[in-house]
């Protein structure tokens, strides 16, 4: 039976237990429209992850061109003309998505490929940089969904958790004190009248 | 002495390899230990250091047999330094991993080249260290401060001006004009990697050792762009390929084409020096081949594009 922390089944009590009921029944349905609105934004997002199949075979395609170029041109000269490439600035920032916190890589500079001038390196590189920005931007993606899913999970439990423990206890002990008051009552009920009817056979 | 010299060629070229033999190097683990001697995916640098070093004995070799080749063959070999080199130029002012130096050295150490910090240095140490003529000095006389892309030319020129002098000194004319056409195969790429920087240098002169002489010495006629660089090398077919800027098929054309000369050159002149001049060159062909397999095969490159990045002789 719901504790009502030893308080006594009184009217008072009664009352108390029922805003406590109502309250719990609003914010189950609030975490339920949370819960759908995060359902969306996790299918809008699972949307933007089915383009990761058609990228990471655009990545394939360009790290085969690598070796070929590589073979063909020689390692020492394939990897000192990639020396000459500046290397991008990235940087990872906390940025809230319906009020999750999730990671989200920026890019702050762009590589610089001005001092390559063999034109396969310099399309290699740039075809590289352009796939590897969107696997960058689709691990963001798929890190949100983690950190989404993770929330979702949490809310459906607490969801569960009112749904099937919580609401069922407060609504059994509200049951139980409204028996128990409308008991008092009769009693009260039955003994006004014994005792009414006594003062009449008194009298 | 020459004569034995080439005869004895004649038999040498039947041991280098040719395509059914880089086949099975790249299908055969067994057939690739026993033609190197040591387990690639063990000791992939090692690997790499014999196969040069049997590049270096044959030309060794060579040498024994008639010591007037000597020089030039150690010269032919130093383009496998000035890679060397020319990777320090691009990686001097930039941090990170290490570079895959190529384990050849015979005028320059690459411990030494590895301490280098600057074009001046780099270049005061080439100067000092092999018999190319390159000074810092007179590269900023003309250029001011110099650009890594007009430092590379100019070695490759310094390059081919000492090549083309010991050729003059040993070699027949029919062998002039080969290394000539290879010296313009240089020019050529430059003219497509970086027309204006070459055209610059080309017009000041310093490109000049790679110029083919025929047409210098007809009243100082430089080639200054890529189309009559291609038309000069009978090659103007492939100026599509530099119109949509595909600069290493253009090598590799040029490259296969170039062996291709090489061969008719052989059959018009069997027996004279231009088999030697043929036998290095293939030595050549044959290790940077091999590295080639080495690398690919160690990195876990596919059969086909092994296969495809090298550059295969015909059989007689």
């Amino acid at each position: 039976m719901y504790s009502i922390s030893g308080a006594l089944a009184s009217r008072g009590t009664l009352l108390a237990l029922r805003r406590r009921l109502r309250t719990v029944r609003r914010a189950k349905e609030i975490l339920e429209m949370r819960r759908d609105q995060l359902v969306k934004e996790v299918f809008a997002l699972i949307d933007r992850l089915k383009r990761r199949e058609e990228v990471e075979k655009e990545f394939v395609s360009a790290l085969i061109e690598a070796y070929r170029l590589m073979l063909t041109k020689g390692e020492l000269d394939f990897f000192s003309s990639a020396k000459l490439v500046k290397p991008p600035k990235l940087s990872c920032l906390p940025v809230s998505l319906q009020g999750i916190v999730v990671p989200k890589v920026r890019v702050i500079e762009e590589p610089g490929f001005e001092e390559l001038r063999d034109p396969d390196y310099r399309r290699l590189a740039e075809r590289l940089w352009n796939v590897l920005k969107e696997l960058v931007e689709l691990a963001s993606t798929e890190e949100a969904v983690v950190k989404l899913c993770d929330y979702l999970s949490y809310i459906n439990r607490i969801v569960n958790s009112l749904e099937r423990n919580v609401i069922p206890r407060l609504e059994n002990t509200v049951r139980y004190v409204e028996e128990k008051l409308s008991e008092e009552t009769l009693e009260e009920f039955v003994r006004l009248k014994r005792i009414s009817e006594r003062v009449r056979e008194e009298a | 002495m020459k004569e034995y010299v080439i005869v004895r060629v004649q038999g040498l070229k039947l041991h280098l390899l040719d395509k059914r033999d880089y086949e099975r190097l790249v299908d055969n683990p067994e057939a690739r230990e026993r033609y190197i001697g040591v387990d690639v995916f063990k000791d992939p640098l090692r690997a790499r250091r014999v196969v040069y070093r049997k590049l270096r004995d044959r030309a060794k070799f060579l040498g024994e047999l008639n010591p007037e080749y000597a020089k030039f063959c150690d010269l032919f070999l130093l383009r496998i330094e000035c890679e060397n080199v020319k990777a320090l130029l691009r990686a001097v002012s930039s941090e990170g991993w290490e570079l895959p130096w190529i384990p050849f050295e015979n005028y320059t150490r690459i411990r030494h080249i590895q301490r280098l910090g600057d074009v001046k240095e780099v270049l005061e140490y080439v100067d000092k260290s092999t018999p190319l003529s390159v000074s810092y000095e007179h590269i900023r006389l003309y250029l001011g401060e110099p650009r890594r892309v007009h430092v590379e030319m100019i070695l490759d020129a310094a390059y081919y001006e000492a090549l083309k002098r010991e050729a003059k000194r040993v070699f027949s004319e029919s062998v002039r004009q080969l290394i000539d056409l290879d010296a313009l195969k240089m020019l050529t790429y430059w003219l497509a990697v970086a027309p204006n920087e070459c055209y610059e240098l080309v017009h000041l002169g310093l490109l000049d050792p790679l110029q083919p002489s025929w047409m210098l010495e007809k009243g100082g006629i430089r080639v200054s762009n890529i189309a009559e660089a291609l038309h000069a090398l009978r090659s103007s077919d492939l100026l599509d390929l530099v119109s949509k800027r595909q600069v290493g098929r253009l090598c590799e054309s040029l490259e296969k084409r170039y062996v291709g000369e090489l061969r008719k050159a052989l059959l018009k002149e069997k027996f004279t020096d231009v088999s030697v001049y043929y036998y290095i060159y293939m030595c050549y062909t044959e290790a940077r081949n091999v590295d080639r397999i080495v690398q690919g095969v160690t990195r876990g490159a596919p059969r086909e594009i092994i296969l495809s990045s090298l550059i295969l002789p015909e059989r007689e």
